[in-house]
């Protein structure tokens, strides 16, 4: 089930509110850790064990390790146990068909990858526990004894399937304590949610159906115009449904009594690949910081030594995005303009106002264009008629018809108009209710619009 | 805001609303009438799915699920008009696969065209031809779609192949001695008449008319005056790219048809024949898909044969889609039999009709968009 979905809207949601809030304050974990073992179940029963391990094996492993603190082995036994068990589930869900395809290529075997559903939000669950046992390792954290309130924290609906990556220590207290019904964070997370639903349904959906569009024509023969207008249309689609998702997210939580981390700001006003990854993804920026990057050193350490640092976070952050070389390609795009800009780039940018910009979203595009094209050859073909020249008039139409979509989208990928809203609703409270009503029924009116299908039996 | 006065308690009072909203629409939806089948989307709608255990464990059932709220969601084709309005203040150009184009007409989009499909289908059209008997003529037309005759209401540069150019690809290949039907120039010249629908994929009956006057010019036949016939009009069409699209500001369209000479015409039908004594099945006129009044639509072999045999030639033998379904009315000024094969229901073998048939004249005769997608034209050759 999906946030941006009726079921979800008009079914699931009033329900899990209504249970939530009428039951004792005391039981309130696990209500909601009942709640997210449905919404977990609903999209794919089978690997409801699986969700069940994984809270399990890192409820377990952590209290074995506050208990045995004394035992350096014992402790750093179960931190092994916990990323075998983690990575473990992740490589072989995610990575098992991605490995044995390369293995085949490499040794002209023919290994078949068993075929497997990818479970619901792995990618995202098991980098959360990881963080836990890490943290109860590191002693930053005691280890959670209720293995209700452990357990609601693992399976967390709102940030279970696409984030943010909420560490432990994000929402331990929260967890603990008796989080009472309020309107003000009922409201603020309902607002919260309803512009999170807009950016995906209203702007990510549309915008990305020119990607679409353009990517269903094939690349061999668009103009370079149209090359760039299905990058860019890419780009804000992933943007609007990706941050979209984090905001429903965010205010999901809030409107349950917690604070989630912000995921996303603005990425793209960042004058630098720095930048951007300081308001890109944010909670998984700073995860792969805090347990990968400072680990391996950090900075701390001579210029190789960095260098190969940066190239191992970001060939891991480009795998972790899909089991496919061009995400990998993604990652060490990114590696190599980071590293460019750590040599002494960045302060060449800060000086550039106009430069900055240009640069950062010229290499943005280019860093979505290989995101997005999983097949070499078809990438090929795309940077080919990116930088082909070639301007025979077959955007006109797409320009037309997608262009304030378009104008749109990149409007409100600027702080601009939260600004303007800000100030609006500070001057007219009654701008707020009036907002989220209309954008909620137009969003409901798009969902709605999704599910038909006419049936055109009037062969020709 | 006064001093010492509270700030109004707004994001307290959006918390309300959106409980309200949801918890409303909710309960609202789950109390709707529950609908069996819509108008609108010419098809049955998803009804409550049966739990059980093992559907959930397959994961059948909530997909089903899923499907069921959607199709009957509470004011469902309410919605879908607001989000028609909605595109439309966006300025798309187009929705579900339908092109709006000037003066409120509506294009269906054509993908990019199959060489090989195309190619196959022409060796399929060759092999049929040099099947038939000595002394029949061939006759081959391939009718334009709106957008080909329509350019000037087409959005600049929609991303549409270029039929003209097909179409004399698709006459190039064909084999010696047909007879072509150059439906596209006869269409063209008459751009300014309305002879396509706004909301619908088919040629009007006007349209038709043209086409039926290129076939007879290629064949050496007297066409019929049009003023000559005895005229019917109905009201309220809306079309299939309506139906596709949605678009809210779609005018509903008058749909044409003209009274022929007496005729009994025979249909194959599942349960064996129906006999009637119209080309129209005037009851379609009040349902919504009016065009299938037609011949009673789409049917696998249909013959039609005048009372009184007086016209000016004997037999001819029409392979189609339903774009002649209104042409073929006025044919029958012209023949005092006519077979009407529809291929994608033909359930006798070609060359068996052939045989058993003495046919004088034989038209193939197709839409653009049919003729390069169609599979079924292999039943030429069986």
């Amino acid at each position: 089930m999906v946030f941006s979905s009726l079921v979800f809207l008009f079914r699931f949601l009033p329900l899990a509110l209504l249970a939530y809030f009428v039951a004792p304050v005391r039981w309130r974990n696990g209500v909601l850790l009942f709640i997210s073992l449905i919404f977990y179940c609903w999209g794919e029963v089978r690997y409801f064990p699986i969700m069940l391990s994984s809270i399990l094996v890192d409820y377990t492993l952590s209290r074995v390790i506050e208990a045995h603190r004394g035992s350096r082995a014992v402790c750093r036994l179960c931190l092994a146990g916990s990323l075998a068990f983690n990575l473990g589930m992740l490589g072989f869900f995610k990575y098992t068909g991605f490995f044995l395809e390369n293995l085949n290529a490499l040794l002209g075997t023919s290994l078949r990858a068993p075929d497997l559903v990818l479970p619901l939000g792995i990618s995202f669950y098991t980098f959360q526990t990881l963080s836990y046992t890490i943290d109860v390792y590191r002693g930053k954290v005691e280890a959670e004894r209720n293995i209700v309130d452990f357990g609601a924290y693992v399976a967390l609906f709102p940030q279970l399937i696409a984030g943010p990556i909420v560490k432990y220590t994000d929402v331990n207290r929260e967890l603990k304590e008796r989080r009472r019904f309020s309107a003000e964070d009922l409201g603020q997370g309902a607002r919260t949610f309803v512009f999170g639903l807009g950016y995906k349904v209203l702007i990510a959906n549309n915008v990305g159906m020119l990607w679409d569009e353009v990517a269903a024509t094939g690349f061999g023969g668009i103009s370079a115009p149209l090359a760039w207008l299905g990058v860019l249309a890419f780009s804000l689609q992933i943007f609007f449904d990706f941050s979209g998702y984090s905001l429903m997210a965010i205010g999901l939580g809030r409107m349950l009594g917690f604070r989630f981390p912000e995921n996303f700001n603005y990425p793209y006003v960042s004058r630098s690949m720095t930048e951007f990854w300081r308001r890109w993804h944010m909670t998984l920026g700073s995860w792969f910081r805090e347990y990968v990057y400072i680990p391996l050193g950090g900075n701390r350490v001579g210029k190789a030594r960095l260098y190969f640092n940066l190239f191992v976070v970001w060939g891991a952050t480009g795998l972790w995005h899909g089991a496919s070389w061009n995400f990998v390609l993604w990652g060490l795009f990114f590696w190599v303009l980071l590293s460019i800009e750590k040599a002494g780039f960045l302060g060449v940018l800060e000086k550039h106002r106009v430069l900055s910009h240009c640069y950062a979203l010229f290499f943005l595009l280019l860093s979505w264009a290989i995101f997005a094209v999983t097949d070499f050859g078809e990438l090929g073909r795309l940077f080919a008629r990116l930088f082909s020249f070639d301007a025979h008039n077959d955007f006109s139409y797409y320009l037309r018809s997608y262009g304030v979509t378009l104008l749109i989208g990149l409007v409100f990928a600027t702080p601009v108009v939260r600004r303007l809203y800000d100030r609006a609703a500070k001057r007219f409270p009654a701008v707020e209710p009036v907002v989220m009503v209309l954008l909620f029924f137009v969003c409901t009116a798009y969902l709605v619009d999704a599910t038909y299908n006419p049936f055109l039996y009037f062969r020709f | 805001m006064g001093k010492g006065k509270k700030p109004f308690p707004v994001m307290a009072l959006c918390g309300g609303i959106f409980l309200v909203l949801i918890g409303c629409i909710g309960l609202l939806d789950a109390l709707w009438p529950k609908r069996g089948f819509s108008e609108l989307e010419n098809r049955e709608l998803a009804q409550a799915p049966a739990f059980s255990w093992k559907k959930l464990w397959k994961n059948e059932y909530t997909p089903e699920y899923e499907k069921y709220i959607g199709d009957q969601f509470v004011l469902r084709d309410q919605w879908i008009s607001v989000k028609s309005r909605a595109e439309w203040v966006l300025g798309k150009l187009e929705n579900n696969g339908v092109i709006y184009g000037k003066d409120g007409y509506q294009f269906e989009k054509l993908g990019a065209v199959e060489e090989e499909r195309v190619q196959k289908a022409m060796g399929y059209v060759g092999r049929f031809a040099a099947a038939l008997p000595e002394g029949t003529r061939f006759y081959f037309g391939v009718i334009p779609n709106a957008y080909e005759v329509l350019p000037d209401l087409v959005p600049a540069a929609a991303p549409l192949p270029d039929q003209g150019e097909w179409i004399e690809r698709i006459y190039g290949a064909a084999p010696e001695g047909t007879a072509l039907l150059d439906i596209t120039a006869a269409l063209a010249q008459r751009a300014q008449e309305p002879i396509f629908y706004h909301s619908d994929h088919h040629w009007t009956t006007l349209g038709a008319y043209y086409g039926y006057e290129a076939y007879c010019k290629e064949a050496g036949l007297t066409p019929v005056a049009l003023e000559s016939l005895t005229h019917h009009r109905v009201e309220g069409f809306y079309g299939t790219l309506y139906s596709k699209s949605k678009l809210f500001s779609t005018q509903p369209e008058g749909i044409d048809y003209y009274d022929t000479p007496a005729v009994t015409m025979t249909i194959r039908v599942l349960e064996g024949e129906k006999v009637v004594h119209s080309l129209y099945d005037t009851e379609q006129f009040a349902g919504r898909d009016k065009y299938a009044a037609f011949l009673y639509s789409n049917n696998d072999l249909t013959r039609i044969k005048r009372d009184e045999p007086t016209a000016e030639r004997g037999k001819l033998l029409i392979i189609k889609d339903s774009y002649s379904n209104s042409m073929i009315p006025f044919l029958t000024n012209n023949y005092n039999e006519i077979v009407v094969i529809d291929l994608r229901g033909l359930s006798v073998p070609m060359s068996q009709l052939l045989a058993a048939e003495g046919f004088d004249d034989v038209l193939l005769l197709y839409n653009f968009k049919n003729f390069v997608t169609d599979v079924n034209l292999i039943r030429l050759t069986w």
